[in-house]
């Protein structure tokens, strides 16, 4: 599954399970691979729905290997966050470059983003930590 | 039995007279050496009126074969077949010379190889006109040259004369008529299409009707380019088909003295009108789009900026594609009513590139406006910005800088907001380069935001500017793929101290521009907000006084 773009962006689902999905993003997340990026993951959301039903909690996307995000790579996380937020789907953000962690901190976004889908306050912890939990929730 | 011969072999033993000559499947005439007619087959009598011992100067006789015989007998043999009509039929004459002086003529009757070929001709030369159609009518977007050149190349190849009726254009048609001689005219007439046979059909895109039924006495006058000799032998109605709308229609006349229109003719007709229509309404369409196009861009023009109430502004844009001249960066200065009053500034991007993101910042650009009372709070401006801009469809987003601006004694004051933008710079008069303390969420994309405002002050000789990222984020360098960035961008300010506003901004765009080469780059937009140097400024605020009110949206570059 994996998404070959000319503008040298990809998409890959690293692991899946009832719970929670993670996304491993490369290249440039732009005008022009924006839109790719969001049928991608909308594919990958009704696939796992189809397969497990509305129990999806989190969506993980690491972003370790994202060159650069734009306006309209924000624009398209941002639609992302709209479809899955009232799914009770939380995004998490992963590994966020540094480029990304400023964007989202000029432009005031971090918190809505990975706002908490199931309604408790607060938001979850985002930003460039190095230990991943895959190997607890991926199986 | 004896042999008959054939063109190739012709038989040694002298000419034999006998009824074989009958079963021969074509027509035979034997001449003799004495230019008398020896013998024939019946199929030959049957075509020549001619019998045995009548000589070849006989009127019945084909001038083309008596010439090709005495040609033969001077020159001897071989020979070489000639061909001629006969009896309104075509025909090829292999001579087979004998032994003794006479020639034996075998008549081969060629007349459908040469239809087919002239048919043949006929194909080859309209695919090359159709083609000639394409290539010239699809080298121009331009309405009327189209039009020129279907009606030019109608009246030269298909008819005498030939007129476009062009869709109506309020109550009148636009009219092109051109004549065999190649001399197009265009008009603008009202017209009734009821007055020819199938012309309000055919505007509407209706198949066209028989030419047979257009009587050609009961054209209209406008209908018949002026000059047109004698009277109408035949005329064509046929729709130039265009994108889902026809493009027209196209009249073709023939005079009378020539020959109707025949059933191939008209079928080719409409062949040339589906080319012809093709090219006509990709040039309508063209033209219709530009016509939006320079509609819209007038009003998403950045405006010119300039002096108001004793303040520099100065704005550069450049669009992300250089053939566009709009996109999603976007800025204003809406002037106080007068100088006690805050002007109020505007500087944005927009999520998105091109015509799209710049529909958006004119959507922007009306609500700030129209929100201008409430300039005094960033803050609510901001939120009822971001309340209008929410959208359930899509989550294109804006940042943006607002920027209040007075004069006081000599001192420009400056509020000022960022909603998710980067913050402005300030540049001293001493050189150093200071960033705004505001930052802010970005509007149309989260249901609530908040941002928190600086105030800054200029003295004389300082600047603050807002930029977009598309500046910072030129991506070029010595190895093409470093971005030009915040710390290049503040070094290059430095120097601008105590230098105008309009050099400011030139300075920023003309090195963002460098950096870039030729490489790829956003919308690049600056806007500078300079204190004048020297007190300058009290002067012109008398002026700017007159000036200012006028001057709100959209200006000229």
């Amino acid at each position: 599954m994996t998404l070959h773009q000319p503008v040298d962006f990809s998409v890959i689902t690293e692991a899946a399970d009832p719970h929670a999905i993670r996304l491993t993003l490369r290249g440039v997340l732009d005008y022009e691979s924006g839109d790719e990026f969001l049928r991608f993951v909308g594919a990958a959301l009704d696939a796992h729905t189809q397969r497990h039903g509305p129990v999806l909690r989190e969506l993980h996307l690491n972003c370790a290997g994202l060159i650069l995000l734009d306006s309209s790579g924000l624009s398209a996380l941002l639609t992302l966050r709209r479809r899955t937020h009232p799914a009770g789907v939380t995004l998490r953000l992963r590994h966020e470059p540094l480029q990304l962690v400023r964007m989202l901190a000029l432009t005031g976004t971090a918190d809505y983003l990975t706002a908490r889908a199931d309604g408790t306050a607060g938001s979850v912890a985002s930003g460039g930590e190095l230990t991943d939990e895959a190997g607890s929730t991926s199986s | 039995m004896s042999s008959p011969g054939t063109p190739d072999s012709p038989h040694a033993g002298g000419v034999v007279l006998d009824t074989a000559w009958d079963g021969a499947p074509c027509p035979v005439l034997v001449i003799g050496a004495d230019g008398a007619l020896v013998e024939t087959n019946e199929a030959a009598r049957r075509l020549i009126p001619l019998s045995a011992g009548d000589d070849i100067t006989s009127s019945a006789m084909p001038a083309w074969l008596a010439d090709a015989h005495r040609r033969l007998r001077r020159a001897g043999a071989p020979a070489e077949a000639v061909s001629g009509d006969v009896a309104g039929r075509s025909f090829e004459a292999h001579p087979s010379p004998c032994d003794d002086g006479s020639v034996v003529w075998w008549l081969l009757d060629d007349t459908d190889r040469r239809l087919a070929e002239r048919a043949l001709r006929g194909e080859r030369e309209r695919a090359a006109l159709l083609a000639e159609v394409s290539s010239a009518l699809l080298s121009s977007l331009n309405v009327e040259r189209c039009m020129t050149v279907t009606a030019r190349m109608a009246a030269g190849h298909l008819a005498d004369a030939a007129i476009i009726v062009a869709p109506a254009q309020g109550r009148r048609h636009p009219l092109t008529y051109a004549g065999a001689d190649g001399e197009v005219t265009q008009t603008m007439v009202q017209i009734d299409p009821r007055s020819v046979v199938g012309l309000a059909e055919a505007l509407q895109g209706f198949p066209p009707v028989p030419a047979r039924w257009i009587d050609p006495a009961e054209l209209p006058d406008w209908a018949v380019p002026e000059g047109f000799d004698g009277p109408i032998g035949s005329v064509i109605v046929t729709p130039l088909p265009g994108h889902g709308v026809p493009a027209g229609v196209l009249i073709l006349l023939r005079s009378s003295t020539h020959q109707a229109f025949t059933e191939g003719e008209e079928v080719f007709a409409r062949l040339f009108a589906a080319r012809a229509g093709v090219a006509l309404s990709a040039a309508r369409l063209y033209a219709e789009q530009r016509s939006i196009t320079t509609t819209l861009m007038r009003e998403l023009l950045p405006p010119r900026l300039e002096r108001v109430h004793g303040v520099e502004y100065a704005g550069a844009y450049r669009a992300a594609r250089d053939h566009e001249r709009v996109g999603g960066d976007f800025y204003d200065v809406h002037p106080g009513a007068d100088a006690a009053e805050e002007t109020f500034v505007v500087l944005g991007d927009v999520a998105g590139k091109g015509l799209e993101a710049a529909v958006l910042t004119g959507k922007i650009r009306s609500v700030l406006q129209a929100l201008l009372p409430l300039s005094g709070d960033h803050q609510q401006v901001l939120s009822l910005l971001n309340g209008a801009l929410l959208n359930s469809h899509h989550t294109r987003f804006a940042t943006l800088v607002l920027a209040s601006v007075t004069r006081r004694s000599g001192q420009v004051r400056l509020r000022l907001t960022s909603a998710g933008h980067l913050p402005p710079l300030i540049i001293r008069s001493d050189g150093r380069v200071e960033e705004a303390a505001t930052q802010g969420q970005l509007v149309g994309a989260m249901p609530d935001i908040t941002a928190r405002s600086a105030h800054v002050s200029l003295a004389p000789g300082e600047t603050c500017l807002l930029y977009t990222d598309g500046i910072t984020e030129a991506s070029g360098g010595p190895l093409g793929d470093q971005f030009f960035g915040e710390e290049r961008l503040r070094a290059a300010l430095g120097p601008c101290a105590r230098m105008p506003a309009e050099a400011v901004v030139e300075r920023v765009q003309m090195l963002a521009a460098q950096w870039l080469g030729g490489g790829r780059h956003d919308d690049m937009a600056s806007l500078a907000i300079t204190n004048p140097a020297g007190g300058h400024g009290a002067l012109h605020a008398v002026n700017g006084h007159h000036g200012a009110s006028a001057r709100t949206g959209a200006g000229c570059r």
